[in-house]
Protein backbone atom coordinates (compact mmCIF):
# COMPACT_ATOMS: atom_id res chain seq x y z
CA UNK A 1 0.00 0.00 0.00
CA UNK A 2 1.44 3.01 -0.92
CA UNK A 3 1.61 6.46 1.49
CA UNK A 4 -1.26 8.68 0.90
CA UNK A 5 -2.03 11.99 2.98
CA UNK A 6 -5.78 12.60 2.24
CA UNK A 7 -6.15 16.72 1.67
CA UNK A 8 -8.67 18.93 3.08
CA UNK A 9 -11.69 20.01 0.46
CA UNK A 10 -9.66 23.80 -0.08
CA UNK A 11 -6.56 22.10 -0.85
CA UNK A 12 -8.22 19.69 -3.42
CA UNK A 13 -9.86 22.66 -5.20
CA UNK A 14 -6.74 23.88 -6.15
CA UNK A 15 -5.63 20.93 -7.72
CA UNK A 16 -5.30 20.73 -11.57
CA UNK A 17 -7.51 18.13 -13.43
CA UNK A 18 -4.30 15.88 -13.85
CA UNK A 19 -3.28 16.52 -10.16
CA UNK A 20 -6.62 15.29 -8.43
CA UNK A 21 -7.05 12.35 -11.38
CA UNK A 22 -3.42 10.80 -9.91
CA UNK A 23 -5.25 12.28 -6.03
CA UNK A 24 -8.38 9.80 -6.78
CA UNK A 25 -5.63 6.72 -8.25
CA UNK A 26 -3.66 7.15 -5.22
CA UNK A 27 -6.37 7.54 -2.77
CA UNK A 28 -8.25 4.30 -3.92
CA UNK A 29 -4.90 2.56 -4.01
CA UNK A 30 -4.24 3.12 -0.55
CA UNK A 31 -7.58 2.25 0.58
CA UNK A 32 -8.66 5.80 1.30
CA UNK A 33 -12.14 5.29 -0.23
CA UNK A 34 -14.24 8.81 1.19
CA UNK A 35 -10.97 10.61 -0.18
CA UNK A 36 -10.98 9.07 -3.86
CA UNK A 37 -14.91 9.51 -3.83
CA UNK A 38 -14.71 13.57 -2.99
CA UNK A 39 -12.07 13.86 -5.34
CA UNK A 40 -13.73 11.84 -8.32
CA UNK A 41 -17.31 14.80 -7.21
CA UNK A 42 -15.25 17.32 -7.43
CA UNK A 43 -14.00 16.58 -10.64
CA UNK A 44 -16.62 15.16 -12.63
CA UNK A 45 -19.16 17.86 -11.22
CA UNK A 46 -16.19 20.84 -12.73
CA UNK A 47 -16.67 18.89 -16.12
CA UNK A 48 -20.75 18.02 -16.55
CA UNK A 49 -21.07 20.95 -18.47
CA UNK A 50 -18.12 20.56 -20.74
CA UNK A 51 -19.12 17.22 -21.41
CA UNK A 52 -22.66 18.15 -21.64
CA UNK A 53 -21.70 20.81 -24.29
CA UNK A 54 -19.69 17.87 -26.21
CA UNK A 55 -22.38 15.64 -26.01
CA UNK A 56 -25.39 17.42 -26.82
CA UNK A 57 -23.89 18.72 -30.14
CA UNK A 58 -24.16 14.69 -31.33
CA UNK A 59 -27.23 13.31 -29.50
CA UNK A 60 -30.60 13.97 -29.70
CA UNK A 61 -31.48 15.58 -26.69
CA UNK A 62 -33.35 13.58 -24.99
CA UNK A 63 -30.67 10.78 -24.62
CA UNK A 64 -27.64 13.33 -23.74
CA UNK A 65 -28.14 13.08 -19.82
CA UNK A 66 -28.02 9.35 -20.42
CA UNK A 67 -24.83 9.82 -22.67
CA UNK A 68 -23.28 12.59 -20.26
CA UNK A 69 -23.76 10.16 -17.17
CA UNK A 70 -21.93 7.25 -18.88
CA UNK A 71 -19.13 9.64 -19.76
CA UNK A 72 -18.85 11.04 -16.71
CA UNK A 73 -18.87 7.10 -15.27
CA UNK A 74 -16.06 5.98 -17.37
CA UNK A 75 -14.05 9.18 -16.53
CA UNK A 76 -14.39 7.92 -13.00
CA UNK A 77 -13.61 4.62 -13.32
CA UNK A 78 -10.77 5.43 -15.35
CA UNK A 79 -9.15 7.93 -12.53
CA UNK A 80 -9.71 4.96 -10.23
CA UNK A 81 -8.26 2.70 -11.85
CA UNK A 82 -4.87 5.26 -12.79
CA UNK A 83 -5.96 5.28 -16.76
CA UNK A 84 -5.75 9.37 -17.26
CA UNK A 85 -2.77 9.82 -19.37
CA UNK A 86 -1.68 13.44 -20.48
CA UNK A 87 -3.95 16.82 -20.29
CA UNK A 88 -6.79 15.54 -18.40
CA UNK A 89 -9.17 17.79 -21.53
CA UNK A 90 -7.48 15.62 -24.31
CA UNK A 91 -8.38 11.90 -22.09
CA UNK A 92 -11.91 13.04 -21.13
CA UNK A 93 -12.27 14.46 -25.03
CA UNK A 94 -11.36 10.77 -26.15
CA UNK A 95 -13.69 9.22 -23.27
CA UNK A 96 -16.57 10.94 -24.27
CA UNK A 97 -16.15 10.85 -28.08
CA UNK A 98 -15.96 6.90 -27.47
CA UNK A 99 -19.09 7.04 -25.52
CA UNK A 100 -20.97 8.78 -28.02
CA UNK A 101 -19.93 6.05 -30.63
CA UNK A 102 -20.70 3.42 -28.32
CA UNK A 103 -24.52 5.20 -28.12
CA UNK A 104 -24.67 5.13 -32.02
CA UNK A 105 -24.25 1.96 -32.07
CA UNK A 106 -26.90 1.50 -29.76
CA UNK A 107 -29.40 2.88 -32.02
CA UNK A 108 -28.10 1.29 -35.07
CA UNK A 109 -29.00 -2.16 -33.16
CA UNK A 110 -32.21 -0.92 -32.50
CA UNK A 111 -32.68 -0.31 -35.71
CA UNK A 112 -32.94 3.47 -35.25
CA UNK A 113 -31.85 5.87 -37.79
CA UNK A 114 -28.15 7.73 -37.42
CA UNK A 115 -28.29 11.33 -39.16
CA UNK A 116 -25.79 13.02 -36.91
CA UNK A 117 -21.65 12.66 -37.80
CA UNK A 118 -19.79 11.59 -34.68
CA UNK A 119 -16.63 11.91 -36.59
CA UNK A 120 -14.40 13.91 -38.39
CA UNK A 121 -13.47 14.26 -42.01
CA UNK A 122 -9.99 13.49 -41.57
CA UNK A 123 -10.40 10.54 -39.67
CA UNK A 124 -10.39 6.79 -40.92
CA UNK A 125 -12.60 6.00 -38.14
CA UNK A 126 -15.33 7.57 -36.49
CA UNK A 127 -12.81 7.95 -33.70
CA UNK A 128 -12.10 10.99 -32.00
CA UNK A 129 -8.03 11.89 -32.38
CA UNK A 130 -7.33 14.17 -29.49
CA UNK A 131 -5.07 16.89 -30.26
CA UNK A 132 -3.81 19.37 -28.13
CA UNK A 133 -0.70 20.96 -29.77
CA UNK A 134 -2.95 24.07 -30.83
CA UNK A 135 -4.29 24.99 -27.51
CA UNK A 136 -1.55 24.23 -25.03
CA UNK A 137 2.02 23.61 -26.74
CA UNK A 138 2.17 19.74 -25.66
CA UNK A 139 2.63 17.63 -28.91
CA UNK A 140 -0.17 15.74 -30.22
CA UNK A 141 -1.35 13.14 -27.79
CA UNK A 142 -2.18 10.30 -30.77
CA UNK A 143 0.83 10.82 -31.82
CA UNK A 144 2.99 9.98 -29.11
CA UNK A 145 0.55 7.12 -28.49
CA UNK A 146 1.21 5.88 -31.43
CA UNK A 147 5.12 6.27 -31.28
CA UNK A 148 5.37 4.38 -27.66
CA UNK A 149 2.66 1.93 -29.06
CA UNK A 150 5.12 0.89 -31.82
CA UNK A 151 8.07 -0.31 -29.06
CA UNK A 152 5.43 -2.50 -27.63
CA UNK A 153 5.44 -6.29 -28.96
CA UNK A 154 2.03 -7.58 -30.76
CA UNK A 155 0.79 -9.45 -27.50
CA UNK A 156 1.19 -5.80 -25.28
CA UNK A 157 -0.15 -3.60 -28.06
CA UNK A 158 -3.21 -5.66 -27.92
CA UNK A 159 -3.31 -5.50 -24.20
CA UNK A 160 -3.09 -1.66 -24.30
CA UNK A 161 -6.02 -1.63 -26.34
CA UNK A 162 -7.81 -3.24 -24.93
CA UNK A 163 -7.41 -1.71 -21.61
CA UNK A 164 -6.53 2.18 -22.07
CA UNK A 165 -9.09 5.09 -21.92
CA UNK A 166 -9.41 8.16 -24.21
CA UNK A 167 -7.79 7.60 -26.64
CA UNK A 168 -8.67 6.30 -30.30
CA UNK A 169 -10.06 3.01 -30.58
CA UNK A 170 -8.89 1.53 -27.62
CA UNK A 171 -11.93 -0.16 -25.62
CA UNK A 172 -11.46 0.40 -21.63
CA UNK A 173 -11.57 -2.62 -20.31
CA UNK A 174 -11.37 -3.29 -16.98
CA UNK A 175 -7.83 -5.24 -16.48
CA UNK A 176 -9.69 -8.79 -15.75
CA UNK A 177 -11.99 -8.55 -18.55
CA UNK A 178 -8.80 -7.47 -20.71
CA UNK A 179 -6.98 -10.63 -19.55
CA UNK A 180 -9.89 -12.58 -20.62
CA UNK A 181 -10.36 -11.46 -24.23
CA UNK A 182 -6.57 -11.95 -24.40
CA UNK A 183 -6.68 -16.05 -22.92
CA UNK A 184 -10.20 -16.37 -25.09
CA UNK A 185 -8.01 -15.23 -28.57
CA UNK A 186 -4.51 -16.40 -27.18
CA UNK A 187 -5.24 -19.76 -25.02
CA UNK A 188 -5.56 -19.57 -21.24
CA UNK A 189 -2.77 -18.61 -19.25
CA UNK A 190 -1.53 -16.18 -21.85
CA UNK A 191 -2.45 -12.83 -19.24
CA UNK A 192 -3.52 -12.18 -15.86
CA UNK A 193 -4.85 -9.00 -14.46
CA UNK A 194 -1.81 -8.43 -12.87
CA UNK A 195 -0.12 -8.74 -16.28
CA UNK A 196 -2.77 -5.92 -17.90
CA UNK A 197 -1.74 -3.57 -14.68
CA UNK A 198 1.68 -3.69 -15.28
CA UNK A 199 1.92 -3.86 -18.77
CA UNK A 200 -0.23 -0.66 -18.65
CA UNK A 201 2.09 0.98 -15.96
CA UNK A 202 5.07 0.32 -17.54
CA UNK A 203 3.05 2.14 -21.30
CA UNK A 204 1.96 5.14 -19.31
CA UNK A 205 5.38 5.72 -17.64
CA UNK A 206 7.18 5.57 -21.15
CA UNK A 207 3.81 7.85 -22.21
CA UNK A 208 3.96 10.77 -19.73
CA UNK A 209 7.69 10.84 -20.59
CA UNK A 210 7.00 11.24 -24.60
CA UNK A 211 4.52 13.91 -23.76
CA UNK A 212 6.61 15.93 -21.45
CA UNK A 213 9.12 15.84 -24.52
CA UNK B 1 -14.74 33.48 -45.21
CA UNK B 2 -16.15 33.32 -41.53
CA UNK B 3 -13.77 34.80 -38.48
CA UNK B 4 -13.60 31.46 -36.80
CA UNK B 5 -11.52 33.36 -33.86
CA UNK B 6 -14.64 35.80 -32.88
CA UNK B 7 -17.30 32.70 -33.26
CA UNK B 8 -14.92 31.08 -30.70
CA UNK B 9 -14.90 33.86 -28.83
CA UNK B 10 -18.69 34.64 -28.53
CA UNK B 11 -18.93 30.94 -27.44
CA UNK B 12 -16.41 31.12 -25.17
CA UNK B 13 -18.45 34.21 -23.05
CA UNK B 14 -21.45 32.58 -23.64
CA UNK B 15 -20.07 29.22 -22.34
CA UNK B 16 -18.13 31.14 -19.16
CA UNK B 17 -21.93 33.66 -18.45
CA UNK B 18 -23.23 29.69 -18.28
CA UNK B 19 -25.88 30.01 -20.90
CA UNK B 20 -24.80 26.13 -21.86
CA UNK B 21 -24.55 27.77 -25.31
CA UNK B 22 -25.27 24.43 -27.82
CA UNK B 23 -22.51 23.43 -29.84
CA UNK B 24 -24.31 22.46 -32.78
CA UNK B 25 -26.03 26.24 -33.43
CA UNK B 26 -22.41 27.90 -33.60
CA UNK B 27 -21.09 25.34 -35.87
CA UNK B 28 -24.23 25.76 -38.00
CA UNK B 29 -23.13 29.43 -38.32
CA UNK B 30 -20.51 28.46 -40.75
CA UNK B 31 -20.46 26.55 -44.01
CA UNK B 32 -19.31 22.68 -44.30
CA UNK B 33 -15.74 23.39 -44.77
CA UNK B 34 -14.87 25.28 -41.56
CA UNK B 35 -17.17 23.47 -39.30
CA UNK B 36 -14.27 21.32 -38.54
CA UNK B 37 -11.62 24.17 -37.65
CA UNK B 38 -14.62 25.56 -35.65
CA UNK B 39 -15.34 22.50 -33.65
CA UNK B 40 -11.77 22.08 -32.96
CA UNK B 41 -10.95 25.90 -31.85
CA UNK B 42 -14.04 25.63 -29.58
CA UNK B 43 -12.76 21.96 -28.27
CA UNK B 44 -9.64 23.11 -27.86
CA UNK B 45 -11.64 25.99 -25.47
CA UNK B 46 -13.21 23.23 -23.78
CA UNK B 47 -10.19 21.30 -22.64
CA UNK B 48 -8.37 23.83 -21.40
CA UNK B 49 -11.62 25.72 -19.89
CA UNK B 50 -11.73 27.16 -16.09
CA UNK B 51 -13.26 24.21 -14.07
CA UNK B 52 -16.59 24.94 -12.03
CA UNK B 53 -16.55 25.49 -9.13
CA UNK B 54 -17.45 23.05 -6.51
CA UNK B 55 -21.17 23.14 -5.02
CA UNK B 56 -22.24 20.57 -2.58
CA UNK B 57 -25.59 21.57 -3.03
CA UNK B 58 -25.75 21.94 -7.10
CA UNK B 59 -24.17 18.32 -6.96
CA UNK B 60 -26.63 16.34 -4.96
CA UNK B 61 -28.98 16.77 -7.68
CA UNK B 62 -26.11 16.52 -10.58
CA UNK B 63 -25.56 13.82 -13.51
CA UNK B 64 -22.37 13.94 -11.97
CA UNK B 65 -23.08 12.31 -8.39
CA UNK B 66 -25.37 10.20 -10.34
CA UNK B 67 -21.93 8.81 -12.28
CA UNK B 68 -19.42 8.81 -9.83
CA UNK B 69 -22.37 7.29 -7.25
CA UNK B 70 -22.71 4.34 -9.70
CA UNK B 71 -19.15 4.27 -10.07
CA UNK B 72 -18.24 3.66 -6.57
CA UNK B 73 -21.00 1.22 -6.01
CA UNK B 74 -19.11 -0.89 -8.53
CA UNK B 75 -16.05 -0.66 -7.52
CA UNK B 76 -16.75 -1.46 -3.49
CA UNK B 77 -20.39 -2.98 -3.84
CA UNK B 78 -20.58 -6.70 -3.85
CA UNK B 79 -22.34 -7.10 -6.85
CA UNK B 80 -19.26 -6.72 -9.33
CA UNK B 81 -20.17 -4.22 -12.02
CA UNK B 82 -23.67 -4.96 -12.09
CA UNK B 83 -24.60 -1.18 -11.16
CA UNK B 84 -22.36 0.38 -14.25
CA UNK B 85 -23.60 -2.34 -16.56
CA UNK B 86 -27.44 -2.92 -15.36
CA UNK B 87 -28.62 0.69 -15.72
CA UNK B 88 -26.97 0.85 -18.58
CA UNK B 89 -28.46 -1.95 -20.57
CA UNK B 90 -31.79 -0.72 -19.02
CA UNK B 91 -31.93 2.95 -20.36
CA UNK B 92 -30.61 1.14 -23.49
CA UNK B 93 -33.55 -0.36 -23.67
CA UNK B 94 -35.44 2.63 -23.09
CA UNK B 95 -36.81 0.92 -20.18
CA UNK B 96 -37.82 2.47 -16.30
CA UNK B 97 -36.76 0.33 -13.37
CA UNK B 98 -40.42 0.31 -12.62
CA UNK B 99 -40.82 -1.58 -15.81
CA UNK B 100 -38.28 -4.04 -16.08
CA UNK B 101 -39.15 -5.06 -12.34
CA UNK B 102 -42.48 -6.01 -13.25
CA UNK B 103 -41.71 -7.85 -16.18
CA UNK B 104 -38.54 -9.76 -14.32
CA UNK B 105 -41.30 -10.80 -11.64
CA UNK B 106 -43.53 -12.15 -14.40
CA UNK B 107 -40.72 -13.78 -16.43
CA UNK B 108 -39.82 -14.99 -13.51
CA UNK B 109 -43.27 -16.58 -12.44
CA UNK B 110 -43.42 -15.19 -8.78
CA UNK B 111 -46.43 -12.86 -9.50
CA UNK B 112 -46.50 -9.22 -10.52
CA UNK B 113 -48.93 -8.42 -7.83
CA UNK B 114 -48.02 -7.22 -3.94
CA UNK B 115 -46.34 -8.09 -1.78
CA UNK B 116 -44.54 -9.91 -4.43
CA UNK B 117 -43.50 -6.85 -7.14
CA UNK B 118 -42.50 -5.16 -4.35
CA UNK B 119 -39.63 -7.58 -3.23
CA UNK B 120 -38.20 -8.26 -6.35
CA UNK B 121 -38.01 -4.49 -7.13
CA UNK B 122 -35.70 -4.42 -3.98
CA UNK B 123 -33.50 -6.97 -4.99
CA UNK B 124 -33.29 -5.65 -7.93
CA UNK B 125 -32.71 -2.15 -6.69
CA UNK B 126 -29.70 -4.15 -4.82
CA UNK B 127 -28.41 -5.33 -7.72
CA UNK B 128 -28.29 -2.03 -9.41
CA UNK B 129 -26.67 -0.40 -6.18
CA UNK B 130 -23.79 -2.65 -5.66
CA UNK B 131 -25.70 -4.13 -2.56
CA UNK B 132 -26.57 -8.03 -3.62
CA UNK B 133 -24.13 -10.60 -3.69
CA UNK B 134 -24.06 -11.43 -7.21
CA UNK B 135 -22.79 -15.27 -6.04
CA UNK B 136 -26.18 -15.30 -4.61
CA UNK B 137 -28.43 -14.68 -7.73
CA UNK B 138 -29.02 -17.54 -9.52
CA UNK B 139 -29.05 -18.46 -13.25
CA UNK B 140 -32.72 -18.33 -13.37
CA UNK B 141 -32.77 -14.56 -12.35
CA UNK B 142 -30.28 -13.81 -14.85
CA UNK B 143 -31.24 -15.35 -17.96
CA UNK B 144 -34.35 -14.06 -17.48
CA UNK B 145 -32.59 -10.25 -17.03
CA UNK B 146 -30.33 -11.29 -19.64
CA UNK B 147 -33.48 -11.53 -21.72
CA UNK B 148 -35.41 -8.37 -21.18
CA UNK B 149 -31.91 -6.07 -21.48
CA UNK B 150 -31.00 -7.65 -24.08
CA UNK B 151 -27.86 -9.17 -23.16
CA UNK B 152 -26.56 -13.02 -22.27
CA UNK B 153 -26.76 -14.99 -18.98
CA UNK B 154 -22.79 -15.39 -18.92
CA UNK B 155 -21.88 -11.65 -20.17
CA UNK B 156 -24.10 -11.12 -16.67
CA UNK B 157 -22.55 -13.59 -14.54
CA UNK B 158 -19.01 -12.33 -15.84
CA UNK B 159 -20.10 -8.88 -15.02
CA UNK B 160 -21.20 -9.96 -11.68
CA UNK B 161 -17.90 -11.69 -10.85
CA UNK B 162 -15.67 -8.43 -11.70
CA UNK B 163 -14.11 -7.52 -8.38
CA UNK B 164 -12.06 -4.23 -8.66
CA UNK B 165 -8.40 -4.84 -8.01
CA UNK B 166 -6.80 -1.63 -7.36
CA UNK B 167 -4.05 -1.66 -10.18
CA UNK B 168 -1.25 -1.77 -8.05
CA UNK B 169 -3.01 -5.16 -6.41
CA UNK B 170 -5.42 -6.28 -3.85
CA UNK B 171 -5.17 -4.41 -0.58
CA UNK B 172 -7.90 -4.42 2.27
CA UNK B 173 -11.55 -5.58 1.42
CA UNK B 174 -13.81 -2.16 0.03
CA UNK B 175 -16.84 -4.42 0.37
CA UNK B 176 -19.34 -2.44 2.13
CA UNK B 177 -22.81 -3.71 4.12
CA UNK B 178 -25.19 -5.55 1.58
CA UNK B 179 -28.19 -4.14 4.23
CA UNK B 180 -30.63 -2.35 2.82
CA UNK B 181 -30.73 1.70 3.50
CA UNK B 182 -33.06 4.38 3.32
CA UNK B 183 -32.79 4.95 -0.64
CA UNK B 184 -35.06 1.58 -0.66
CA UNK B 185 -37.70 2.67 0.04
CA UNK B 186 -37.75 6.57 -1.01
CA UNK B 187 -38.49 7.12 -5.11
CA UNK B 188 -35.66 7.29 -7.30
CA UNK B 189 -35.33 11.37 -7.15
CA UNK B 190 -32.88 11.13 -9.82
CA UNK B 191 -34.75 9.50 -12.33
CA UNK B 192 -38.01 10.62 -11.53
CA UNK B 193 -39.15 7.33 -11.12
CA UNK B 194 -41.78 6.19 -8.75
CA UNK B 195 -40.53 3.60 -5.91
CA UNK B 196 -41.77 -0.15 -6.78
CA UNK B 197 -40.71 -1.10 -3.84
CA UNK B 198 -42.24 0.97 -1.12
CA UNK B 199 -42.76 -1.85 1.63
CA UNK B 200 -39.04 -2.50 2.93
CA UNK B 201 -39.49 -2.80 6.31
CA UNK B 202 -37.57 -5.74 7.65
CA UNK B 203 -37.29 -9.09 6.88
CA UNK B 204 -39.83 -11.53 5.52
CA UNK B 205 -40.31 -13.86 8.52
CA UNK B 206 -39.53 -16.97 6.17
CA UNK B 207 -37.85 -17.57 3.26
CA UNK B 208 -39.68 -17.66 -0.37
CA UNK B 209 -39.01 -18.16 -3.61
CA UNK B 210 -38.08 -14.75 -4.72
CA UNK B 211 -35.26 -15.21 -2.05
CA UNK B 212 -34.11 -18.34 -3.18
CA UNK B 213 -34.10 -16.93 -6.66
CA UNK B 214 -31.82 -13.73 -5.88
CA UNK B 215 -29.71 -15.12 -3.19
CA UNK B 216 -29.76 -19.19 -3.74
CA UNK B 217 -26.49 -18.82 -5.38
CA UNK B 218 -25.74 -20.40 -8.35
CA UNK B 219 -27.92 -23.04 -9.87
Amino acid sequence: MSAFEPLPLHELQRLSDEETAGYIAGAYDAGALAAAQRAANILAYAWEPRVKTWVAAKVTEQDVDDVVEEVLLGMTLACYAGKAIGRFGGFLRGIAHNKIVDHYRVLERRGETVEIDVGREEDDSPVFVPKTSDESGTVDVAEAVGRVLSTRSELHQEVLRLYCAGLPGFEDLRAKDAADRINEKRGKGTMSEANVNQIFRRFKVDLEAELDG
Amino acid sequence: MADLKALRDEFVAEFEAGNDPALADWLSRVGESERQDLERLIDGYLMTAPRRAWDPVGFETSIAKRAVDRAVESLDGVSGSWPEVLPRLRKQRQMLRSDLVRRLADALGVGTTEPQLSKVGAYYHQMEHGLLPAGGVTDTVLEALADLVGSSTDALRRAGDLVWVPPSGPTTSFARTAMPDAEFVVADMASGEPAVFADAAGPPPERDRIDELFTGGTE
